[in-house]
């Protein structure tokens, strides 16, 4: 993974040098917090709804062990003992201390890492598929150039004012994980007639009170093209984003309210006219930042190891968890070993200080020292040698970290929620947890199959609702907390966005109409169909039906 | 700052150094919410909003506000989710959690 050379350290060094300072003239009066919010929100540290919380940036959601151990460390020192995986890849910590911070800020520097750019109107962490580098499925791996876009958006001079925060998403395989249909921009790794690989461009993706679904703006963008490229949309943007409402503030907006093939011919006429100062990566630097991520020594194995197959029929459990959580790996002998952070009725995307040290240990021992974190709370360990993973199971598994739901129903994203967060209309995390206890036998989650539930307890949507399958969203209604099910939705390369199913529930019988919609679906399919295949050849009738068809007592 | 709804309220903010959430009472800010004053008249408001934009502007706090709450036996119930959270901490598990399991 990409090492800071001087430059990178001294900026680090020299941020937290100078958030210490603002810290100590907030305390000493010097500072009044309007004055004093923006600086802290431009090292992400948030006032919230218990404590201040602090959002770390995990870069393209690529941690060493090391960084993942000083996780641990602040979790114990400085918090109550856990962090939360977010769905931009990062962690947050929720009773973060104010006078702390500055001495937080310093022990993540020591380890390459900060909270820069993870708040504020500025382009925040570069997010990018999980699998970068290791999948079966990808054209190449895309982080060198996530690392390119994070050094070039990191202190921009012309891009730390935007009307309003900026998402980038990168993926290179056919099959996107990294959901960039619904960021402001998404980047499509993709090869073009003559088999040169380049990038496809979507612009103007989102959720949140007005989602959307990016339209392409660029079939075909040369991989040399980017920066300048990229540099056009954020001017074009500048210039015309709207600063006057909060709420139509972003570049989604925008796109939206000149059209697509208007707003693409802004970008190429600022980036015709921009040609001659449109920032540049050369080939040596691209090739000295792609050599950070140079595959590490992989062993040369067979593609089977009788042993471990042995391991799968002698123990199911075992071997439930392989067909789950495992994913094919590029080289032969090895495989990708998700780690579900959702245990059945546990809080999605949490993991304590034991568990992530665990987890650093796992990684040096079976993974290169290397960890992702993904977009739906879950981690990866990339590079597990097949034999290992009976090994690494077993001591997964002790930790509670062993459930075998990868992508099944209880494998779901839920945003903090009112427990944690000042924004929320409503509880998520109980939700999920119920949930999650309502259809966490083992036998029924594999029967159901593929199913992404989403929940965010207000309509800034962190938890995806617009793109869940099966989305809920938050709601207060005459003070007490409701939920609306929507359906169908979809944050891969056939990205949709889910629809409202009908009337509102509340926390007890929202559960129950989650359960009915799963009957349903599971009910009316034919061999092999997966719930979101079935709703997008049904439609919401049926589901309709089954919830407020029979006038159910409860919904609202 | 004043609340545009009636009733008894109580100033609640977090406290500048370590964001914990705080309540005013006779005693100054406290964490306990049984500790605060409550306000049941537009006079008592305005001595609360008095005494917590001086503790702003002091740096004892920040975001201060009044909260709606309901009288009880065992002090003062606020009227909203949020509140009660605040007061309590996350329903999910109680603060001061520090188990090594996921739960």
């Amino acid at each position: 993974m990409y090492k800071y050379d001087e430059y990178d350290q001294t900026l680090v060094d020299e941020r937290v040098a100078q958030f210490r300072g603002q810290v100590e003239r907030r305390l000493a009066g010097e500072l009044t917090e309007d004055e004093f919010r923006p600086l802290r929100l431009m090292n992400g540290l948030y006032l919230q709804l218990h404590a201040y919380m602090l959002r770390i940036a995990v870069p393209y959601g690529t941690l060493s062990s090391r960084q993942v151990r000083k996780f641990a460390h602040i979790a114990r020192r400085y918090d109550k003992g856990f962090g939360h995986f977010t769905t931009r890849q990062n962690l947050q910590f929720n009773w973060i201390k104010l006078e702390d911070t500055p001495d937080i800020l310093a022990e993540l520097a020591s380890v390459e890492m900060h909270a820069m750019q993870t708040s504020g109107n500025c382009v925040r962490n570069i997010t990018a598929d999980q699998f970068a580098g290791v999948a079966a499925d990808e054209i190449e791996d895309v982080r060198p150039w996530a690392e390119v876009i994070r050094q070039w958006s990191t202190l921009h001079p012309e891009f730390s004012f935007l009307p309003r925060k900026f998402k980038i998403a990168l993926s290179a395989s056919p099959h996107d994980r990294a959901a960039i249909k619904v960021h402001d921009i998404g980047l499509g790794m993709t090869r073009n007639s003559a088999g040169e690989v380049g990038f496809v461009v979507y612009v103007g993706g989102g959720l949140g009170r007005t989602p959307f679904v990016g339209p392409m703006i660029r079939e075909f963008l040369p991989k040399a093209e980017l920066l300048g490229y990229l540099e056009a949309i954020l001017r074009v943007y500048n210039m015309f984003g709207r600063r006057d409402n909060i709420f139509k503030a972003r570049i989604k907006i925008l796109v939206d309210a000149v059209g697509a093939e208007e707003f693409t011919r802004l970008v190429e006429q600022e980036y015709a006219a921009s040609a001659d100062t449109a920032p540049q990566v050369s080939e040596d630097e691209i090739a000295r930042i792609a050599a950070f991520f140079q595959p590490p020594a992989y062993q040369r194995l067979p593609a089977r190891d009788p042993a471990h197959d042995r391991a799968r029929l002698e123990m199911p459990a075992f071997d439930r968890w392989c067909r789950q959580n495992v994913a094919a790996h590029r080289v032969k002998g090895y495989a990708i070993a998700n780690i579900s952070l959702k245990p059945i009725g546990g809080i999605p995307g949490d993991a304590s200080a034991d568990q992530m040290d665990l987890i650093a240990d796992l990684a040096d021992r079976h993974s290169f020292g290397e960890v992702r974190v993904t977009h739906e709370q879950n981690l990866v360990l990339p590079d597990v040698k097949i034999g290992d993973l009976r090994a690494l199971w077993q001591a997964l598994d002790e930790a509670g970290l062993g459930a075998a739901n990868l992508g099944l129903a209880t494998d779901i994203i839920a945003c903090p929620g009112l427990d944690y967060c000042s924004l929320a209309n409503a509880r998520s995390i109980p939700i999920a947890q119920r949930i999650s206890e309502r259809l966490g036998d083992d036998e029924r989650q594999r029967k159901i199959g593929d199913l992404k539930i989403k929940i965010s307890g207000c309509i800034n949507a962190c938890g995806h609702h617009h793109v869940g399958h099966i989305g809920i969203l938050g709601v207060d209604r005459k003070g007490e907390e409701n939920y609306q099910i929507l359906l169908g939705g979809s944050a891969d390369q056939n990205a949709s966005l889910a629809e409202v199913i009908g009337p509102s529930f509340n926390a007890d019988t929202v559960v129950d109409g989650v359960e009915r919609i799963v009957d349903t679906y599971v009910a009316l399919r034919t061999p092999g169909e997966t719930f979101l295949q079935t709703y997008r050849r049904l439609g919401p009738a049926p589901f309709k039906e089954k919830l407020y068809g029979e006038a159910a007592s409860g919904a609202a | 700052m004043a609340a545009a709804k009636t009733g008894p309220k109580i100033m609640t903010a977090n406290r500048l150094r370590d964001g914990m959430i705080v309540y005013l009472g006779p005693k100054g800010w406290s964490e306990k919410i049984t500790d605060a004053l409550i306000a049941e008249t537009p006079e008592d408001e305005a001595r609360l909003n008095a005494v917590a934009q001086s503790d702003v502007k002091d740096r004892v706090v920040v975001g201060a506000y009044l909260a709606q709450v309901k009288k009880t036996d065992s002090g003062p119930e606020p009227l909203s989710e949020r509140e009660r959270i605040r007061a309590t901490g996350p329903s999910v598990r109680p603060v001061g959690y520090t188990e090594t399991r996921n739960v």
